[in-house]
């Protein structure tokens, strides 16, 4: 077996046997997706349920406002009204120690007719009784319903604090209510004429998604997975890269390598070889459990099955992404023994790796902005290209030759810091800092 | 078994510039030898000793061992070297056994000889009891007998040992100093670098007396006794030291 080989196979038994490069290399990215999915998943979806069953209760002003409207939202099993008066009441002990709330407003508010009175003065008053959870939503309606449509129309104000899922789902059962008067209102006034509301409309407004299969399920994986693939290459090499350069540093056991009859090129090797592999294997592992809890929690938690959220992946896609995966884990694994065994202490080691992570973080994050895609100028460019390439990938779309550019490109990047990897053991400035 | 010729090594210090840390050192040492390199701290024996083992390559000068030469042929001079330091570690979620497996095959080794000469050594330096446990559960004695069976994997001509006993409790260092007189018995040629005047005295066929990178005055401590004057080594390196390598009187 030669140097290197030995060099790798020791190393690896020795990161396994760390709990640091287990946590971050193996649990951290088996246990994170499926608890972040499913976990927070089913918690948001139960809360939403629960709110759903939830009556909220609603103040309607004026007190005097359109009978049959009041009955309407009154028959609402979800809304629950509570009287105008005992809210007025709760206000105007309110603002005995609060300074902001106007005791002659909060009457104006109440007595009078409150569409006439500005937003301004009327949403803080209606704001500090939905704060204080005594109502949910107010509905100003008006006092009758005119006679013909057009400039007569009135307005129904729906106020909610949309922050507050409750107020929200408030705001929703008023309005859904108040639709179906009005479509029923409307419907009535129109029979005698022999026409209905469909029959007015001249037309209506289709869509169709016709992108093909393949990037429609790609499309959300296609936002995330690029970004996610190279930043935990690239944490899941770092424990071990620090562990095996700065600690073996710190430790006094390199003099005892550098004595082994090995080249000094063998042992750089063997360690960045360990490093691409945890790298590696993590990414391997993260994308695995990430496809697997997302396929999971979009059966579990979407009202259409799985069929609406789909995320498999091409073949040919999963093909393109291990084949830009290679030059990547290359280039990030030997930047970082690089700035590892430059430091004198693991500590020193943590604080350069931390900012060459962010130097990471930034240009990947590229495939969150929308609009901007691979171009042959932009395949150049470190770590963007990758990001941009894998998207593409993704998505399916074919642009062959850009994408083996890609590839090409961060093959030299990657070849360079190998080079410079196996150039920086030999120089006893680095090796032997103090 | 090992020669020096006009040894020498430059470090960069940013605020001093180039320090000469090992200047034109000529040493010539056998097998069946321990040779001392008596220093005060900073007076360049770590350094030389590096030189010697291949861990730092000279500016100057040449090394060679049993005939081959460290700067052209690093990895066939590092094959007769086993080197331990007194700071030297060892890796803590390895067994011991584990350790002289991996320096085995470094050394390339096979697999039944690394099985029979680590059989040997654990036999030898009594660690039956701990070989398969991990190195972070042991005791600071089980952890250099360790060390020593490390560097004796390979049953290298050459051991080259800097300070071996520092920060060792008595037990502990009798220890090694019983294997390194066991290493001379077995015809093996020892460097052993020390600022302990008595632990050379009490050990060292031949003795160098380092200061400021270069050789005062190499010879026995009969040679340095008769040559100064004094019957305490102590007083022999002061001499030396101050003298610049003359005798006092």
């Amino acid at each position: 077996m030669s140097g290197t080989l030995i060099i790798f196979f020791k190393e690896l038994k020795d990161i396994l046997r760390d709990r640091r490069t287990i946590i971050s290399m193996v649990l951290v990215p088996m246990l994170f997706y499926p608890i972040m999915s499913i976990g927070l998943g089913s918690l948001i979806s139960s809360q939403v349920e629960k709110t759903r069953a939830e009556r909220q209760p609603i103040m309607i002003l004026p007190s005097h406002a359109e009978p049959g409207l009041m009955v309407s939202l009154a028959a609402d099993t979800s809304l629950r009204l509570v009287p105008s008066d005992s809210i007025l009441k709760l206000l105007l002990q309110q603002a005995e120690n609060d300074t902001t709330l106007d005791k002659t407003l909060i009457r104006r508010i109440f007595s009078s007719l409150p569409s006439a009175i500005p937003d301004s003065i009327k949403q803080p008053i209606y704001y500090a009784a939905v704060a204080q959870k005594w109502i949910r939503a107010v509905a100003e309606l008006p006092e009758s319903l005119p006679s013909s449509a057009g400039p007569d129309s009135v307005i129904v104000g729906v106020y909610t604090d949309q922050a507050e899922i409750k107020s929200d789902a408030a705001g929703d059962h008023i309005r859904e209510r108040m639709r179906t008067v009005n479509d029923s209102l409307t419907d009535r006034r129109l029979a005698p004429f022999g026409v209905s509301q469909r029959s007015l409309r001249p037309f209506w407004i289709g869509s169709a998604d016709i992108a093909p299969k393949s990037k429609q399920a790609g499309r959300f994986l296609a936002i995330l997975l690029p970004y996610m693939l190279m930043i935990l290459t690239f944490t899941g090499g770092m424990y071990p890269a620090l562990d095996i350069t700065a600690g073996e540093k710190e430790r006094n056991t390199l003099e005892t390598l550098l004595v082994a009859p090995v080249s000094r090129w063998q042992i750089a090797l063997g360690k960045f070889l360990t490093v691409m592999t945890a790298g590696f294997v993590t990414m391997l592992l993260a994308t695995a459990s990430m496809t697997f809890s997302m396929k999971w929690g979009a059966m579990q938690f979407s009202d259409q099955g799985a069929q609406s959220l789909p995320m498999g992946m091409s073949g040919t896609a999963v093909g393109w992404i291990l084949l830009l995966m290679i030059p990547t884990s290359t280039l990030f694994s030997s930047l970082l023994v690089v700035v590892s065994i430059s430091a004198r202490s693991y500590k020193e080691a943590q604080s350069y790796a931390t900012p060459l992570l962010m130097m990471i973080i930034l240009p990947a994050m590229v495939s969150f902005v929308p609009g901007i895609e691979l171009n042959w100028s932009l395949a150049f460019v470190p770590v963007v290209n990758l990001s941009l390439a894998l998207k593409d990938v993704i998505l399916g779309v074919e642009k062959p030759l850009q994408i083996l550019l890609v590839f090409a490109a961060t093959a030299v990047y990657a070849s360079f810091m190998l080079f410079v990897t196996a150039r920086i053991f030999q120089r006893e400035s680095v090796l032997f800092r103090t | 078994m090992l020669k020096t010729q006009q040894l020498t090594k430059h470090f960069q210090d940013k605020k001093r510039g180039a320090i000469k840390a090992v200047d034109g050192i000529d040493l010539d040492c056998h097998s069946g030898e321990i040779f001392g390199l008596l220093g005060l701290n900073g007076a360049g024996k770590t350094t030389t000793l590096r030189l010697l083992a291949t861990i730092l390559r000279p500016d100057s000068g040449t090394v060679t061992v049993d005939g081959a030469d460290a700067v052209s042929h690093p990895e066939k001079v590092r094959a007769k070297i086993g080197f331990l330091t007194g700071t030297t570690g060892l890796y803590l979620r390895l067994t011991p056994r584990e350790i002289l497996r991996y320096f085995g095959q470094l050394s390339g080794m096979d697999t039944s000889s690394i099985r029979r000469r680590s059989d040997d050594l654990i036999q030898r330096l009594g660690m039956g009891d701990f070989a398969d446990r991990r190195v972070d559960k042991l005791s600071s004695g089980q952890k250099q007998r360790t060390s020593i069976a490390r560097t004796l994997i390979h049953d290298p001509p050459l051991l080259i040992l800097d300070e071996p006993t520092t920060g060792l409790d008595v037990v502990t260092s009798r220890a090694i100093v019983d294997f390194i007189r066991e290493a001379r018995g077995e015809g093996k040629c020892v460097i052993l670098s020390t600022h302990i005047m008595h632990e050379a005295a009490k050990l060292c066929d031949r003795i160098a007396i380092l200061h400021s990178g270069r050789i005062r005055r190499m010879g026995t401590l009969a040679d340095f006794r008769a040559y100064y004057g004094h019957e305490d080594l102590d007083d022999i390196f002061v001499a030396a030291i101050d003298g610049d390598g003359e005798p006092s009187r």
